[in-house]
């Protein structure tokens, strides 16, 4: 018969005290971990002037603003899949992402790829000369 | 599956391990000289640019830097494949063994993250993507991503690809050696090679952030990772799959059993990553459509 190890005081007790303080500390990080996120969380607020927006679409380094019948959408230049910067084509009203091959219409509706949803709509507001996003990041 | 041929040290084809600790030797002394020429700028990729554009041999000693690590992570995986088809992880103890996979880890994270430091249109998409699978980890994602990234200071990053995975390789690559010096026999022979390619092969940095592009490629060892990230969701793809990886590499000394499965499980994997790659590499055209779409 093989004889059973034998485990001292201590070293169960030092076992046992990590085994518990990884299982609360799990605990605790997804109880509070919403809460902890809110300080890794700020507001960014961008400011363009009106006088800019000429054409039906609009696009900067962050945004795609698409005007039709002076109503505008602010969409983000942000895939939904993973954050890559969207492109528009040209010729067509589609924009891809040059990543994974997602594609939208240039309302932002989804197309088709990996990313399985639409793109970002983002409030705004306007002054009488500037459109204002609030981006949340 | 006799393949020893792969593993046998001759003149022109040293062991894999010692190319290894000389490739990373050569990307630390040519990352060194390059110190004094890099200037911080908001931009990090007219920081590059500028030392880049400095003088030739600016311009030589980066493509050396790259392609040390290059070959650093080819040596590297080379060395792992050879543990695995002589089973030494049979050998070890979880511990050490557990140390080894670490320091796999933090040798790519210390290339990638020199590849995310150049600030191009490719690294900050792959900056994009890293933060956006971290975004979909349960515990810590957040945290991980501020402490790779920091909101709004691209130079952090650097940071991270000149002290600290550089830092914890070096460390582990100490415990798993003893040493640190190469042969030098060794160290010279990947010296003239590299030094060779780098003069007829100068690497390039990118493009520049603001340039449009229709189809955006990672550094070639991500290509497989990236295209696979398209076939799969994020969940499976970005976190499953590495963690599995992880997971089974690490737990690698408790099989002990003397059959060849783990060697076809690990040549399974690398051949279906290899034809993942070529599919992100060669058959992906505009929009990162497949080319007969």
């Amino acid at each position: 018969m093989q004889k059973s190890k034998k485990i001292s005081r201590n070293a169960f007790l030092k076992k046992i005290s990590v085994f518990f303080s990884l299982i609360s500390g799990v605990i605790l990080f997804s109880t509070y971990g919403k809460t902890l996120n809110r300080f890794f969380t700020h507001a960014r607020i961008y400011r363009i002037p009106l006088k800019r927006i000429k054409n039906r679409i609009y696009e900067n380094d962050r945004f795609f603003i698409l005007k039709e019948n002076n109503k505008f959408t602010v969409l983000s230049k942000k895939c939904p899949h993973l954050g890559c910067t969207l492109q528009r084509i040209n010729s067509v009203d589609i924009i891809v992402c040059p990543c994974h091959g997602s594609r939208f219409h240039i309302t932002g509706k989804f197309i088709s790829g990996p990313a399985a949803q639409n793109m970002k709509r983002l409030n705004y507001k306007t002054d009488s000369n500037n459109i204002i996003i609030i981006k949340s990041s | 599956m006799d393949l020893s041929y792969l593993f046998k040290k001759n003149v022109w084809m040293p062991g894999w391990g010692e190319l290894s600790l000389s490739a990373l030797l050569i990307a630390l002394i040519s990352g060194f000289l390059l110190l004094p020429f890099f200037s911080p700028q908001p931009d990090a990729y007219k920081g590059i640019a500028l030392f880049i554009n400095y003088s030739l041999l600016t311009h030589f000693l980066h493509s050396l830097h790259s392609y040390s690590g290059d070959l650093f992570l080819i040596a590297g995986f080379m060395h792992t494949f050879e543990y695995i088809y002589k089973r030494s992880y049979q050998s070890y103890s979880f511990k050490s063994w557990f140390l080894l996979i670490l320091l796999a880890l933090f040798s790519l994270t210390a290339v990638f993250s020199g590849f995310l430091s150049i600030g191009s249109k490719e690294s900050l998409s792959a900056e994009s993507i890293v933060k956006g699978i971290l975004s979909h980890l349960w515990i810590g994602g957040r945290w991980l991503s501020t402490f790779l990234f920091a909101k709004g200071h691209s130079s952090i990053i650097y940071m991270h690809h000149i002290s600290t995975f550089t830092v914890l390789s070096i460390i582990l690559i100490y415990i798993h050696l003893r040493r640190l010096k190469a042969e030098n026999y060794v160290f010279y022979y990947t010296l003239i090679l590299l030094t060779a390619f780098s003069m007829f092969f100068p690497e390039g940095i990118g493009y520049a952030p603001q340039t449009p592009l229709e189809t955006i490629e990672g550094p070639w060892y991500f290509i497989g990772f990236q295209e696979l990230l398209g076939w799969l969701p994020v969940w499976a793809a970005g976190i499953s799959l590495p963690f599995i990886l992880f997971l089974s590499f690490s737990l690698l000394p408790f099989y002990k059993k003397n059959n060849n499965r783990v060697l076809y499980a690990f040549l399974l994997f690398s051949f279906f990553y290899i034809i993942e790659s070529f599919i992100g590499y060669f058959l992906r055209g505009d929009g990162w459509q497949l080319l007969y779409r």
